[in-house]
């Protein structure tokens, strides 16, 4: 077909000036090396490691990334031997080597990310890190009195930054990317609040640290309070283009939204509906409630778009995000806990 | 496929880097995200490896994850218009030799993929682009080939009515 020849031929031909520099190349390649070094593989490779240990570190130091970096962290993770970094990464708070885990390894990581959006989704998923250790150790009763102030300081770094990228994503009147990392971390504060809270009541608890798992939770909700509050400052700023006549960006946003809130709600039936957990019956009902609100919030949304309402439907699309998102982390841990998160609090989210 | 060591995964970047690369580019037209996304299929197809799991086609499989990420991204930053990389001083080139004639070559792909749906525009960087097969992208998106094949010849429609719209332009 003549069509698809030509399109072919302007393909090829602009290929030839689509492609990553050779530094560019070089410095990802190193990054990528850096992580399958604190990542190693489970099982023994058939074949040895053939890269010198020389080679690589030398790639590494001249990769263009170290020099804006800390040299000496890079330093400590390649000298330090693989076995240190590597069997830190399991590391749990009050284990000798978390604070290699939270010092080195994730600080290296956070070298390898570009942009401000990359590096406050991987400052989100850090903190979401926390919150998963705190309920593991919460959960076996292995905390010791500074364990929740130690997470608490780490979690609040993690936020502070993810907020610190946001901000400045917004100062480049990026509000969608902005209102979705905060959406984020709202969510993710406020699921993980629960958890800890249903395990917290755990019995065996002495009282010192029942209250101090309390304080942290509150202080959880202070920082789900403010993650609130930016976000909707973010899609206020968004609903306002709707009526200054700017709507062309915000459609797209809202539209894309609208694609990962469908994908995410698609993707979590799936994850209820193939076995991978199997539900008692709250989960099953937690389940279905969230899949029936976040789908009202899909379709109010939808009909904002319809009549140009792109800002609000981006909320809605965002809101149905949310929902999905809090009830993932809930049946997980009620499922790795066995533990029961009440429902009544997630009738918040319910749509009037 | 064996299981993969350090090395034979390294040579997998140096093979795959590049096309991977371009296919993101395609996908989001913003060059330091599109180093973000290839740079994260990498390392996300490397844990997944080093939690155990056995990946039979590496290719297929960092096309899949690049898909997913670029997808569960939701491009805030809506793909950039052809004004608006132009306004950024667009250079999708790594040579500086690069010519006039280059430049409206590539703008012409642009032009073309900037202006389908993303559904379209997916599948149509995966078949053009990094020449997979339907069958291979299929995989990919995860849709049965059928309906791979119907965006294929819907996009291909698409194409054909803005490659005649080009040309009447230019007369």
């Amino acid at each position: 077909m003549e069509v698809e020849k030509k399109l072919q031929t302007i393909i090829n031909e602009a290929n030839r000036h689509v492609a990553l520099r050779p530094q560019e190349k070089e410095t990802i390649r190193a990054n990528v090396m850096v992580f399958m070094k604190v990542n190693p593989l489970s099982f023994t490779p058939a074949k040895p490691v053939q890269v010198s240990f020389l080679s690589w570190a030398h790639m590494v130091l001249r990769a263009p990334i170290v020099r804006h970096g800390s040299l000496a962290v890079l330093a400590m993770v390649v000298f330090s031997a693989g076995t240190l970094s590597v069997a830190a990464q399991y590391a749990l708070p009050g284990d000798s080597l978390y604070q290699v885990k939270v010092g080195v390894n994730e600080k290296v990581l956070s070298f390898i990310t570009f942009s401000d959006e990359r590096r406050a989704e991987y400052e989100v998923h850090l903190a979401q890190k926390r919150l998963e250790e705190m309920e593991i150790v919460v959960a076996a009763n292995s905390e010791n009195d500074d364990t929740a102030s130690q997470v608490k300081k780490l979690l609040d770094g993690h936020i502070a930054s993810a907020t610190a990228h946001a901000e400045r994503i917004s100062q480049e009147k990026q509000s969608e990317v902005s209102a979705k990392i905060h959406s984020e971390i709202e969510a993710s504060l406020q699921a993980h609040g629960k958890v800890l809270g249903a395990l917290t009541e755990g019995k065996g608890k002495p009282e010192k640290q029942k209250q101090e798992i309390k304080k942290f939770v509150s202080g959880l909700k202070a920082s789900t309070g403010q993650a609130t509050r930016a976000r909707e400052k973010d899609e206020q700023e968004l609903s306002s283009y709707d009526s200054d006549g700017r709507p062309d960006g915000v459609k797209e946003s809202a539209e894309n939204r609208l694609e990962a809130a469908s994908h995410q709600i698609e993707s979590f039936i799936k994850f209820v509906e193939e076995g991978n957990v199997a539900l008692d019956a709250d989960a099953a009902i937690e389940a279905q409630l969230a899949i029936e609100n976040a789908g009202l919030f899909v379709e109010q949304g939808k009909t904002k778009i319809a009549t140009g309402g792109y800002g609000s439907a981006f909320a809605d699309f965002q809101q149905a995000m949310r929902i999905i998102q809090e009830a993932r982390i809930h049946i997980a841990a009620e499922k790795h806990f066995n533990i029961t998160i009440p429902l009544k609090g997630n009738v918040d989210n319910i749509i009037n | 496929m064996a299981e993969l060591n350090e090395q034979q995964f390294t040579e997998a970047y140096d093979k795959y880097a590049d096309a991977i690369f371009r296919h993101c580019y395609y996908r989001v037209f913003d060059r330091e995200i599109a180093k973000d996304f290839m740079q994260e299929a990498f390392c996300k197809t490397w844990k997944y490896l080093s939690d155990g799991h056995h990946i039979d086609n590496l290719r297929a499989f960092l096309y899949r994850t690049a898909n997913n990420l670029i997808i569960d991204a939701s491009r805030k930053k809506k793909h950039m218009s052809l004004d608006g990389l132009m306004e950024k001083g667009f250079v999708p080139h790594s040579d500086p030799r690069q010519t006039a004639n280059d430049h409206a070559t590539a703008k012409e792909v642009m032009a073309v993929i900037d202006s389908l749906d993303e559904k379209y525009r997916q599948v149509m960087i995966l078949k053009y682009v990094d020449d997979l097969s339907p069958k291979e992208i299929s995989e990919v998106v995860g849709e049965k080939e059928n309906n791979v094949y119907i965006r294929l010849h819907r996009g291909l429609a698409k194409v054909k009515e803005i490659i005649a719209k080009q040309e009447n332009q230019k007369k």
